[in-house]
């Protein structure tokens, strides 16, 4: 599989947080851990067409995985941490349906619904990469929520909007601010905003 | 299990903005990672790129690729047909072979290998520019513009590469123009050594047979692949002997001859023709050829003698095929020379366009000249026809480099260096005994060295140019009856000499031999003044003053307010000087004498550091303001005063 740029650039900082993890196991950074990587699990299931209730089970469950796991995780250069991480979470969803399904055959044989089968509709390979465009969404997300208090509430939903494709000119006019103005705000966003991304890719890695 | 994060997983999950992915990509492109080329190399799993072809020959294919891990752009080359062991052998070989080469005129190999589907490839250096024959060619279509200076720097190249490449055994056996590669900035590369043979292996054609590679080149396809005409006739009939080195001084040949004529030196209408031909030894002279432009004869005798059908004739090593070649370019007349004879006439003839009876008289001279002109080239011919002797070569070479001595005279009088100039004159009558330029440069050199009667028996060897200089032959038939050659004018006869010319060319001449050739220090300060004050004209007030002692020579040039030029002062072993309130403001002229005491307070000049080191100052006076630090080097005498 060929290696995108930021699989590459993520090599030598990647390891961390992970490290962190592994090497002193303790509760500190633990908590960080789950404070990341909890909400993008949940996400993950969440794609993966499980209901609320069933993804925060999912999420536990792989919580422990990991907490067992980590300390002895052979970090490997070519392997990608989150690819494994999807991997246990997608073997999580799996258990739990098939758990589901033998509950469903024991109470109503009938009742058998074949909609509600989440690993029908994706398999391994798209759940990593569903969960690496995941990632990438969840960390530009989270890094505009870090950057927030750094700019005025306009200034933001302005960036939102340009961000959703509205033009600077339709915004200028809506908004009564010069296009120019607009714009001016993209820029300052953006460059704080990639700042922010960029820090934080570096330390979850 | 921590819950310090109050958000709830579901919130995030609704709120994410898909949106923003977008920023993600865009920091990482613009990410720099602490060590970007250690990581591009660590993930590199494919060396090279796909490759663009840029060329095709019989055998390989040649691809534009880049080699990920140096990021350069290379050339690669690979087999069309990779099934045939034999020629898979043979293109690595050949790749081994080239790599042995480590020569700035042989390309370079970087790299062999097995693509992913083990077919053979190897890589060299990426030339840009166009191979010699594509120069050729647009040369002959008058596309572009070579001289043929530039192509013999280029044929030079072509034999150092060649002889690098004999001196390790190896021989090319495919020299032709279109295997020669010249880059963008005129980088000269033998390239494409595919037939190449080492000299001690055991040749591995079979006697008597066409040796298999050319019969391939040949008739495969049924198309031409090499050019026939640069092969030596042994290459076609090993019955004629064996490859040598000869072999490739015979292809050297017919590139030279390429060169001169824009044509192959065997053109056929088939290939069977030309190998006969070549056989036959059947390669018409230059001269023969009736081409539009002239070709020199004695490069086409060089070209020829390359070229002769029996090898053991031929040149017995590139280096002295190289070495006629370079004796010729030593020799070549600058078209800059050239063009200045015929521009003169030409403005000759116009300056004098109303006097009809003088017309008259030039146009019959000039006729005239022509008519010699032709009988000598008549006289020329002839003496080609005995160019197999060595000796008659170096006789026309000779005569070729008479013009080009006649420039080295002229940089060597440029550059004061009076005895070299004469001895590059003369050299350059004695091979061409009839070179009225030679003389006429010969009468103002021994003109500038006094040597007036010297000068008058060149001058009226000059012929023509004899009338350019006029004045020169007035004074020197005046000055002849006073003096002999190897006596000096005193200062009192210089003087009124240098008055008598305008050029500033002229008068440094003048000037520089006496100051280089006077025993008296009197004579020498004499007209030393006058070049001051003939230089300085702006200093209308002067105060010069010069004593001599037993053992020290005294100059004051201070007060002199408008006094800036002081290069004449040069060459004068003087020891105490002052250039006190002028507005001197070089000092190179100072730090050659052999001062004692230099005195240089309020001058224009802005550096003392070369003034300090002059060795044998004991006394300088500067400014206090200017040089407050100035301080004397290690262990000198120096002592510096400031006022």
């Amino acid at each position: 599989m060929g290696m995108s740029e930021t699989d590459q650039e993520n090599y030598h900082t990647r390891e961390t947080l992970l490290e962190k993890i592994r090497n002193q196991h303790d509760d500190k950074s633990w908590e960080d851990f789950v404070f990341y990587y909890k909400h993008f699990i949940y996400i993950i299931c969440r794609r993966m067409n499980l209901n609320h209730h069933d993804s925060e089970e999912v999420v536990q469950k792989v919580l422990v995985k990991v907490w067992n796991t980590l300390p002895g995780f052979e970090y490997d250069k070519r392997r990608r941490f989150r690819g494994w991480l999807c991997q246990v979470t997608g073997n999580c969803v799996k258990d739990l349906y098939r758990q589901q399904k033998r509950q469903a055959t024991k109470i109503d044989k009938a009742s058998q619904d074949e909609s509600y089968n989440p690993m029908d509709k994706v398999s391994m390979p798209d759940i990593t990469e569903i969960a690496e465009k995941e990632w990438e969404t969840y960390i530009a997300n989270m890094a505009l929520n870090n950057i927030r208090p750094k700019f005025s509430d306009k200034v933001i939903e302005v960036f939102i909007e340009l961000s959703a494709g509205k033009s600077p000119k339709e915004i200028g006019e809506e908004r009564e601010i010069p296009a120019n103005t607009v714009s001016v705000y993209k820029k300052r966003v953006t460059a704080k905003l990639c700042e922010e991304i960029r820090r934080l890719n570096i330390e979850l890695g | 299990m921590s819950q310090e994060n109050t958000e709830s997983s579901e919130n995030i999950f609704k709120t994410i903005n898909p949106s923003l992915h977008q920023y993600f990509n865009l920091a990482s492109e613009d990410v720099s990672t602490p060590q970007p080329i250690f990581d591009e190399i660590a993930a590199n799993e494919k060396r090279y790129d796909q490759g663009v072809l840029i060329n095709q020959g019989g055998m390989k294919k040649i691809l534009q690729t880049t080699d990920t891990l140096t990021g350069r752009p290379v050339a690669m080359a690979t087999l069309l047909k990779p099934d045939d062991p034999q020629k898979v052998e043979r293109f690595l070989r050949e790749a081994r072979l080239t790599a042995t080469l480590e020569h700035p005129n042989i390309i370079p190999v970087y790299d062999i290998g097995l693509t992913d589907s083990s077919d053979p490839f190897f890589t060299m250096k990426l030339i840009g520019g166009k191979s010699l024959s594509k120069i050729l060619k647009e040369l002959g279509e008058g596309t572009s513009k070579v001289s043929l200076q530039n192509l013999l720097d280029i044929f030079i190249k072509i034999c150092d590469a060649i002889s690098y490449a004999h001196s390790k055994g190896i021989l090319h056996l495919d020299l032709k123009p279109s295997n020669i590669q010249i880059g963008e900035y005129g980088e000269v590369l033998v390239c494409d050594w595919g037939l190449a043979k080492v000299t001690d292996a055991p040749d591995e054609t079979i006697d008597g047979e066409l040796d298999p590679c050319f019969y391939n080149d040949i008739t495969l396809d049924g198309i031409i692949k090499g050019t026939p005409g640069f092969m030596a006739p042994e290459q076609i009939d090993s019955k004629l002997g064996d490859k040598t080195k000869q072999t490739d001084i015979y292809a050297l040949g017919g590139i030279l001859y390429t060169l001169l004529t824009l044509r192959p030196p065997i053109k056929k209408d088939n290939v069977q023709e030309v190998l006969d031909a070549t056989v036959a030894g059947e390669v018409p002279t230059p001269s023969e050829l009736s081409l539009p432009f002239n070709v020199p004869l004695s490069l086409e005798a060089v070209a020829m003698k390359a070229l002769d059908k029996d090898s053991s004739k031929r040149y017995k090593s590139v280096i002295l095929l190289r070495n006629d070649i370079h004796k010729w370019l030593g020799g070549f007349a600058t078209s800059a020379e050239n063009a200045g004879f015929l521009k003169s006439a030409i403005l000759l003839l116009k300056r004098h366009k109303a006097v009809a009876s003088l017309l008259v008289f030039i146009v019959a001279s000039l006729i005239l000249s022509m008519v010699t002109i032709s009988h000598k080239e008549r006289e020329a011919t002839n003496a080609l026809m005995l160019y197999e002797e060595e000796k008659r070569q170096t006789e026309i070479i000779g005569k070729e480099a008479s013009p080009r001595l006649v420039y080295m005279a002229k940089q060597a009088l440029n550059s004061f260096e009076y005895d070299e100039a004469i001895q590059f004159i003369d050299q350059s009558i004695d091979r061409d005994p009839v070179n009225q330029v030679a003389y006429a440069l010969k009468g103002v050199i021994h003109f500038y060295r006094q040597e007036f009667n010297q000068s008058l028996a060149a001058f009226n060897q000059s012929g023509k140019y004899k009338k350019n200089y006029k004045k020169f032959v007035l004074i020197a038939q005046d000055l002849s009856k006073t003096k002999a050659d190897d006596e000096m004018l005193p200062s009192s006869k210089v003087i009124p000499l240098l008055k008598k010319f305008n050029r500033t060319n002229h008068i440094f001449k003048i000037y520089r031999f006496c100051i280089a050739n006077y025993k008296s220090l009197d004579d020498h300060m004499k007209t030393c003044f006058f070049m001051l004050k003939y230089h300085n004209p702006q200093n209308k007030k002067w105060n010069l003053n010069f004593t001599q002692t037993d053992d020290a020579a005294y100059l004051d040039l201070s007060k002199n307010r408008f006094l800036a030029h002081t290069g004449c002062v040069r060459d004068i072993p003087i020891n105490h000087l002052n250039i006190s309130n002028t507005d001197i403001w070089q000092s190179w002229m100072f730090e050659e004498m052999p001062l004692i005491e230099l005195r240089m307070v309020n001058t224009k000049i802005q550096s003392i550091k070369d003034i300090l080191k002059i060795p044998t100052l004991k006394r300088l006076y500067i400014n206090k303001k200017k040089w407050p630090k100035a301080k004397p080097p290690k262990d000198s005498s120096l002592q510096i005063i400031r006022i």
